[in-house]
């Protein structure tokens, strides 16, 4: 029986992605596969809706992209996250663990 | 910040192009065989690792559509989409699309030449006038009366302003003459305004070059103000220009100013020089005109004081004028007056001319036809709509909402709205400027042609029309109901819209040619009025021998200039006269002994005239005869000739012939009346009965010259003037080197001014009925021809049937003229009574004329019927395979 998964917030998926890529520079593939492996399949993800989620961080500035050689030696973009990228990052990591620290209080202060 | 920079990109991705799009192809696809290939690692055949692959990657379409509406502003990609598409559709249709654009440009061209010469004509203030609206023309009205502008004499304009120092900052008079400029064949006659010390100080006025007198300036007498446009014309327009002189016709001016461009005065005729009232003088003026109050010659302009209210002003003047400044009248008794600060346009005066009643006439008319290029417009639109039937269900279906599809139609009208803008403003600009020069004095055409406002309203005029007209077919085309999947494209229910929109087009029509014909006879009657003379094919020529300072040389040089033109082929005989018909009129002291003439009759006028006088003009002598040429001379037997009047008032009961008349000096032997003159009326105006002509009697000009310099050539050309002016001008001028500029013009222009608003509405309502009628026309045949097409398969069946083709055509037919015929009615009653509103301009009209309803009714259906017929005929060649085919 396959564990309980979940859909992807639409902004999660950025953060993820960010994340991913603050690990090192990957093509599309590769970062879909990173964040399964991470999630160990917790996660339902079409991996499809990596592309638009990288554009749109593309256009906001916080990842770029260049063109390379995959692994089956195909024409792939890769994308490399981006100094501004890793200042959001580390903004929104920072929120992240605010917001859960006050959710874990709230949840223990009830007795 | 973020969102900045999304939105920029976003921006720049509109310009970028597919490539990108593209490349996320390549993308997908390398991601893909990724994917299988993990597959195939797996253990699954090839096949089956592809088919997994996909199933975990997920939809590609919808994930490139995700892609591209990200990445571009998917807003304005459906907007470029809908023009895109609008505009093929447009070039489809180019036929239907040309006449929409060509009617609303016709429409709407018209509606707003009409409103520019309305603005010009009421509207605008002269250029270049500092705070227009303080600066005002004084007028008077005295009881009884029209308000008139003011022509008074100097010392009442000074105790008058005197007397309103409070409310009036500047105050001046001016008066208007034609000076000589230059002798012989290059002579000219320039328009010259005589001003007092305040004048341009009243209008705010600032030189493009030099000075203008005010006061405190007070300019040396012999100064000259010249216009800009004389500037540039005849002094080449350089700075040098000052200081230099100019000889107008007895006296040297220099030149110290020039009037800013555009501005003509203040009149309707532009001036070309200003001069300083003591520059004229004596000379041409009366030596006693400042300090004399009978010389009644000046028009006054004043400037009222900031903050004054200009209603408590006039009841000040009024006040001031009537406590001793009042003219006395003749028969002893005083009336009230009452003074203006009116408009300084003469069209604005208080008391409305005809002039601007027809040009307000002519607005509402231009509306009119707006209204009918709008509704023919519509029309087009939603017939084009209507054949768009079954692709707007097609999409609704596929799942386009209503909104979508009105932005589609919408789009379609927003792209002709363009077109027939940009074409429209072509129009405007060419048009507008022929019918200005046509139709309006002078002055008012010398002001710029183009205008913001002008291009604005058209501009707004077309779009909002063609947006409305789009509006109302595409709600129609887009209800549920028209959409419903299973209706047949071509709707099988008649429209009644498009009934309304021809009936609309055609009962607007028929009052504009009703009033065409009304205003077109009215001209053709006011133009051959019998006034008791010859008023057609007379030429008028003269030149002013006092302006050029040899005064007594005036009847020899007409003399001379009458010898000159009796050689040319053109003219078939000269009068010469002291006086033109109808221009002016002079009395002379007179005495009849035996009469008692203590009285209440106005003073008979004279006129000096030779022989041939009553001929050239053509007076019917009543009774008795002309004098002849014989005692035409200088010391010759003294004879007169007088008019019926004056028969009938001194000898009402017995015959006037063989009695005499004595003219001027007491010891002036007693003239003989020899002959009785029928009537002719004294002043042009086109109700003026012969039958009720003051006074008036003929002395032999040669006997008279002494007492009059005046004189005047009467020329009875063989064709009409208009086309001989020039040839008898350079003629007489050849008759001296030292003559003056001569004056040459067409007699009955004498009538221009009471013909100008017939002249102009019957011009104006004629071009528009056409273009109604042309519209409307038009109109007709595209509903006609939607019908048919609409009809196609019925049509095709019937005629397999073996039905009689002509009948089939007459049933179309018979569809389209039901909506004629109820649009006749309504523009019957609509012409009944709009006759009743241009009443009071037509001339010698019978109220109610049947016939000339009947006119326009019939021309309307004969239109229509012609309209219609063309498109209809296809209904009875309707192939009838092909119309089973269509659907």
């Amino acid at each position: 029986m396959p564990p309980p998964t979940s859909e992807v917030p639409y902004g999660t998926l950025d953060l993820l992605v960010l994340k991913t890529l603050a690990l090192g520079p990957l093509h599309g593939f590769g970062i879909a596969r990173r964040i399964e492996q991470v999630a160990d399949g917790a996660l339902a993800l079409n991996q499809g809706t990596i592309y638009p989620a990288l554009l749109r961080l593309e256009q906001k500035g916080w990842i770029t992209s260049e063109w390379g050689t995959s692994e089956n030696n195909r024409r792939a973009r890769f994308y490399r996250v981006t100094k501004r990228g890793l200042k959001q990052l580390a903004a929104e990591t920072a929120n992240w663990a605010r917001t859960v620290a006050i959710v874990n209080r709230l949840l223990e202060s009830e007795s | 910040m973020t969102r900045l920079r999304v939105l920029l990109a976003r921006m720049a991705a509109m310009f970028a192009g597919r490539r990108r799009d593209d490349q996320l192809s390549d993308e997908i696809a390398t991601h893909l065989d990724l994917l299988a290939a993990e597959y195939r690692r797996r253990g699954l055949a090839d096949a089956d690792a592809r088919a997994a692959a996909r199933r975990e990657f997920g939809g590609v379409e919808q994930v490139r559509q995700t892609y591209r509406e990200q990445r571009r502003l998917p807003s304005i990609d459906a907007l470029f989409q809908d023009v895109r598409y609008g505009a093929r559709l447009l070039a489809r249709d180019r036929g239907s699309t040309l006449a929409a654009i060509g009617i609303l440009t016709l429409g709407v061209g018209s509606t707003v030449v009409m409103a520019d010469m309305l603005d010009r004509l009421l509207l605008r203030p002269p250029s270049h006038i500092d705070a227009p609206d303080r600066v005002r023309r004084v007028y008077d009205h005295v009881e009884g009366g029209t308000p008139q502008a003011m022509i008074t004499n100097y010392v009442t304009f000074e105790r008058l302003t005197a007397g309103l120092t409070k409310e009036l900052s500047h105050a001046a008079v001016y008066l208007e003459e034609r000076i000589g400029y230059g002798q012989g064949p290059g002579a000219s006659r320039f328009r010259v305004i005589s001003h007092s010390a305040e004048y341009f100080d009243a209008l705010g006025l600032k030189p493009a070059l030099g000075v203008l007198p005010g006061r405190g300036r007070a300019p040396a007498a012999e100064t000259a103000v010249i216009s800009h446009a004389l500037w540039q014309q005849r002094f080449g327009g350089t700075d040098d220009v000052l200081g230099r002189t100019m000889r107008l016709g007895t006296r040297v001016y220099t030149i110290i100013g020039v009037t800013p461009p555009g501005f003509t005065g203040i009149d309707t005729e532009p001036v070309d020089v200003w001069l300083p009232i003591e520059a004229r003088g004596e000379k041409a003026l009366f030596r006693e005109w400042r300090t004399s109050d009978a010389y009644f010659m000046f028009r006054v302009v004043a400037r009222l004081r900031p903050g004054v209210d200009r209603v408590q002003a006039e009841a000040h003047a009024s006040t001031v004028f009537n406590a001793g400044l009042s003219p006395a009248w003749f028969d002893g008794k005083t009336r009230s007056y009452r003074i203006y600060f009116g408009d300084l346009a003469a069209a604005r005066q208080p008391g409305r001319t005809d002039e601007v009643r027809v040009v307000l006439w002519i607005a509402a008319v231009s509306g009119f036809v707006l209204l009918i290029a709008c509704g023919n417009v519509g029309n087009l639109l939603y017939v084009r709509g209507l054949r768009r039937g079954r692709e707007l269900a097609l999409k609704t279906a596929l799942g386009a909402t209503r909104l979508r599809l009105l932005r589609e139609i919408l789009t379609e009208a927003g792209l002709l709205a363009l077109l027939s803008s940009a074409v429209s403003l072509m129009f405007v600009l060419t048009a507008g400027t022929l019918v200005r020069r046509f139709f309006l004095p002078s002055a008012i055409t010398a002001v710029v042609p183009i205008d913001g406002r002008l291009v604005a309203l058209t501009l707004a005029i077309c779009v909002t029309a063609t947006f409305l007209l789009g509006l109302l077919p595409a709600l129609r085309l887009t209800t549920r109901a028209s959409l419903a999947p299973g209706r047949a494209a071509m709707q099988e229910r008649p429209s009644r819209l498009l009934d309304l929109y021809i009936a609309l087009q055609v009962a607007l029509s028929v009052p504009l040619v009703v009033g065409a014909s009304l205003f077109a006879l009215s001209f053709w009657q006011a133009r051959h009025v019998n006034f008791g003379i010859h008023t057609s094919n007379i030429a008028v020529v003269t030149t002013d021998m006092v302006e050029a300072g040899a005064g007594a040389d005036s009847h020899a040089a007409h003399r001379r200039i009458e010898a000159q033109l009796r050689r040319l082929p053109q003219v078939k005989s000269v009068a010469a006269v002291m006086l033109v018909p109808m221009v002016g009129g002079m009395v002379y002291h007179f005495d009849i002994p035996g009469v008692n003439l203590a009285g209440k009759h106005m003073g008979p006028f004279v006129n000096g005239v030779d022989a041939s006088y009553f001929d050239v003009m053509g007076v019917r002598m009543i009774a008795g005869r002309a004098f002849t040429g014989a005692e035409n001379v200088a010391g010759g037997r003294p004879v007169l000739v007088i008019n019926e009047t004056m028969a009938r008032t001194y000898w009402p009961h017995e015959s006037p012939l063989g009695r005499c008349i004595r003219v001027g000096d007491p010891d002036k032997p007693c003239a003989e009346i020899i002959g009785i003159a029928a009537n002719n009326p004294m002043w042009p105006a086109l109700d003026a009965l012969p039958r009720d002509a003051p006074m008036l009697y003929f002395v032999p000009i040669e006997q008279y010259s002494a007492i009059s310099w005046s004189r005047a050539l009467l020329v009875r050309t063989r064709e009409a003037p208009g086309r001989v002016l020039g040839q008898l001008r350079s003629q007489a001028q050849a008759a001296g080197a030292d003559l003056p500029y001569i004056d040459v013009w067409a007699f009955d222009d004498v009538f221009n001014p009471a013909l100008r608003p017939l002249r102009l509405g019957s011009t104006v309502f004629v071009v528009f009925a056409a273009l109604a009628l042309l519209i409307a026309g038009v109109g007709l045949a595209a509903v006609t021809a939607h019908g048919v097409t609409r009809r196609t398969r019925e049509l095709g069946i019937r005629l397999a049937l073996g039905a009689d083709p002509t009948r089939l055509v007459r049933l179309v037919l018979g569809r389209s003229l039901g909506a004629v015929l109820g649009g006749l009615v309504c523009g019957a009653l609509l012409s009944y009574f709009g006759e009743r509103l241009i009443r009071s301009f037509l001339f010698g009209v019978k109220e109610g004329d049947p016939r000339l309803f009947a006119t326009g009714v019939l021309t309307l259906l004969v239109v229509s019927a012609l309209a219609a017929y063309l498109p209809a005929r296809r209904a009875g060649h309707v192939d009838a395979a092909e119309a089973l085919r269509t659907d």
